[in-house]
């Protein structure tokens, strides 16, 4: 069953006057108990993405478009309403965990403070649910980590009580915005371990926000890569890499340094990552793009299914059926 | 990551907490407590009723009952003195209570809401901002009528744009950080998430700003009693005592004026400086 739906979302900040879209129409739907992966370069608003599902979008943000949580309509909350789908629907886990905790307070203040308020439960039982969230994220002295201040705590365990906190109030979706970019490589895989394994025993929906097309496929069902403001390409995470459709997936999947082979220098994508506002009429990729025609600057691709795959490109099919050989960057 | 921002923890290094206090912060924050400890008990501690005329004794010298000697009415100046702290010391403290309450709640909503808001208070401050303090007090008094309450009242009001103005800035910095957006994603009010986490996060600065601000209200409440609006006489008080002791100094008895002028500069200037060094203290916590 559809958990979260996305129809058509647009966003607008305005920027110093002028007006700047940060999303041009995105669609993705995601089941319950799913996990979704949102895949792209800086500026290609996957972050933004995750604000509007919270909304969390900046003052003055304009906001078209449809989201759908529980058939529930995300945009149309009012006050209270907002709080308690905040507090007991989607949690958020950020990407810096020193910047997500206030520093002036405990863990066990951060971590009590909301389950006495939206869990409306009694600071002693929320002190033993506060030890037990910490465990479930694989902190086993949790009393003595209550009475810690964040600044005494090292990335990994500030990553892991900022998840703990995100379960506090029992959602059903978890946003994940690139939890582990802040952190070093090992972290970062127990880190994601944790993700994968909660959202297993819990039925926990997750969108994995990440700039890393491995790490995203190593923990979701479906993987989503977003450029210049929308979804380019859909499709299940092994089929992604196996088979990638739009020719931006395949530049990403094709510039992944691979150390089994020694290359007189990596293969990058040509030219710079446009952002969304800076996107021309027709395709957002056209000028990167090697497969470029005269219809791609013209017409603005839809998304369209293609086997397995949803892409937006013109000249998905034929590339696939003509060329073969495209997809060969890609690591075996 | 660059170096993190703890406005709130203070160094736990005992050479780095002196060296960023210094001598002369320590120095003024004896005299403002030894002050504070007066003007609560400087009353029942004179030696003398402050009220007492005795004509006889007009501009009489030091003696060993009366160590400052006698005003122009025969009254003993020290117990004056005494007596007089208490509204030329405590007046100013409440008047900065009040600034300091209203203006960091007119500053943390103001940077809360954004926006319209945001724009309206900055607007308003500037405006209020280019109006002089004690012109507004004085003005205020005029319509009011002098006393006590008025002046204290008057400045008080005159005093939220300055506190408000510096208050929005760090609550601005401090709203756009992380941790407030996490909070508010955990489905926290909002009224709840300023008062409990952001205020304390920029408390150093508010109370920097705050004793900053007391150093001008001391010479300001001063002033409005020296002009005859605040503080009345025959009530002892250092802003009054400077005024009546005028007579005296053109009869060659500067005495009065002088102790009470030497009180508010002292006053004044510790207030001055230990604002300073706490502003400073938490600047130097912030570029760590």
């Amino acid at each position: 069953m559809t958990l979260l739906s996305l129809k058509a979302l647009r966003v607008v900040l305005p920027v110093g006057g002028s007006d700047r879209q940060v999303l041009r129409g995105v669609d993705l739907d995601i089941a319950e108990g799913e996990s979704v992966g949102l895949v792209g370069e800086s500026g290609s608003s996957k972050s933004m993405t995750a604000r509007a599902i919270s909304r969390m979008l900046p003052p003055g943000a304009r906001v078209d478009g449809r989201i759908e949580f529980d058939g529930c309509d995300v945009l149309g909350l009012g006050r209270k309403e907002l709080r308690t789908y905040r507090a007991h629907d989607v949690a958020t886990v950020f990407q810096d965990p020193r910047a997500a905790l206030n520093p002036v307070r405990t863990i066990g203040d951060f971590l009590c403070e909301g389950l006495r308020l939206t869990m409306g439960m009694p600071t002693a039982m929320a002190r033993r649910r506060a030890v037990d969230l910490l465990a479930e994220v694989g902190i086993d002295d949790g009393e003595r980590r209550l009475r810690q201040y964040p600044h005494q705590l090292s990335g990994g365990l500030l990553q892991r009580v900022v998840i703990a906190a995100a379960l506090a109030g029992e959602p059903r979706l978890l946003l994940a915005d690139e939890p582990t970019t802040a952190l070093d490589v090992s972290t970062q895989a127990e880190i994601v371990a944790i993700l994968d394994r909660l959202r297993r025993t819990r039925g926990l929906a997750l969108l994995f926000i990440s700039h890393d097309l491995d790490l995203a496929a190593s923990i979701c069902d479906r993987t989503a890569v977003m450029y210049a403001g929308e979804i380019v390409e859909l499709q299940a995470s092994t089929e992604l890499h196996r088979a990638p459709r739009h020719p931006y997936t395949i530049g990403l999947l094709g510039a992944r340094p691979d150390i089994e082979q020694a290359l007189p220098r990596l293969r990058a994508i040509p030219g710079q990552p446009l952002a969304a506002f800076e996107a021309p009429p027709g395709c957002a990729f056209a000028d990167r793009c090697a497969h470029c025609v005269a219809a791609c600057r013209a017409d603005h691709p839809r998304l369209e299914q293609l086997s397995t795959a949803l892409v937006r490109c013109h000249r998905a099919e034929a590339l696939q059926t003509h060329s073969p050989g495209l997809a060969k960057g890609k690591v075996s | 990551m660059t170096a993190m921002v703890l406005p709130g923890v203070r160094p736990t290094h005992k050479a780095g907490r002196a060296s960023a206090f210094g001598l002369a912060g320590r120095l003024s924050a004896a005299v403002v407590i030894i002050f504070t400890v007066v003007a609560l008990i400087g009353p029942w501690v004179a030696p003398h009723d402050p009220q007492a005329v005795d004509l006889k004794a007009s501009f009489w010298g030091p003696d060993a009952g009366h160590l400052l000697g006698y005003d122009a009415a025969g009254r003993d100046l020290l117990s004056r003195l005494l007596a007089g702290a208490r509204t030329s010391f405590l007046g100013p403290l409440v008047i900065v209570g009040f600034a300091t309450l209203l203006g960091s709640s007119i500053a943390v909503a103001a940077a809360w809401y954004g926006r319209w808001l945001d724009s309206a208070v900055v607007a308003v401050l500037d405006v209020a901002l280019a109006f002089p303090g004690l012109l507004l007090a004085v003005l205020t008094v005029a319509i009011v009528g002098p006393g006590l309450p008025a002046a204290t009242l008057a400045l008080g009001v005159a005093y939220v744009p300055h506190m408000a103005r510096l208050v929005r800035s760090a609550a601005l910095r401090e709203v756009g950080r992380d941790y407030v957006d996490a909070l508010r994603v955990q489905g926290l009010p909002a009224v709840r998430i300023a008062v409990r986490h952001v205020l304390p996060n920029i408390w150093p600065i508010v109370i920097g700003q705050a004793a900053l601000t007391l150093a001008w209200a001391t010479v300001d409440l001063a002033a409005l009693s020296y002009l005859g609006l605040g503080v009345q006489p025959p009530q002892p008080d250092w802003g009054v005592m400077v005024a009546a002791g005028q007579s005296g100094v053109l009869q060659g008895y500067p005495a009065e004026s002088v102790v009470a002028g030497v009180c508010l500069v002292v006053a004044a200037g510790a207030f001055n400086l230990l604002g300073q060094r706490l502003l400073r203290r938490c600047e130097g916590a912030r570029a760590r």
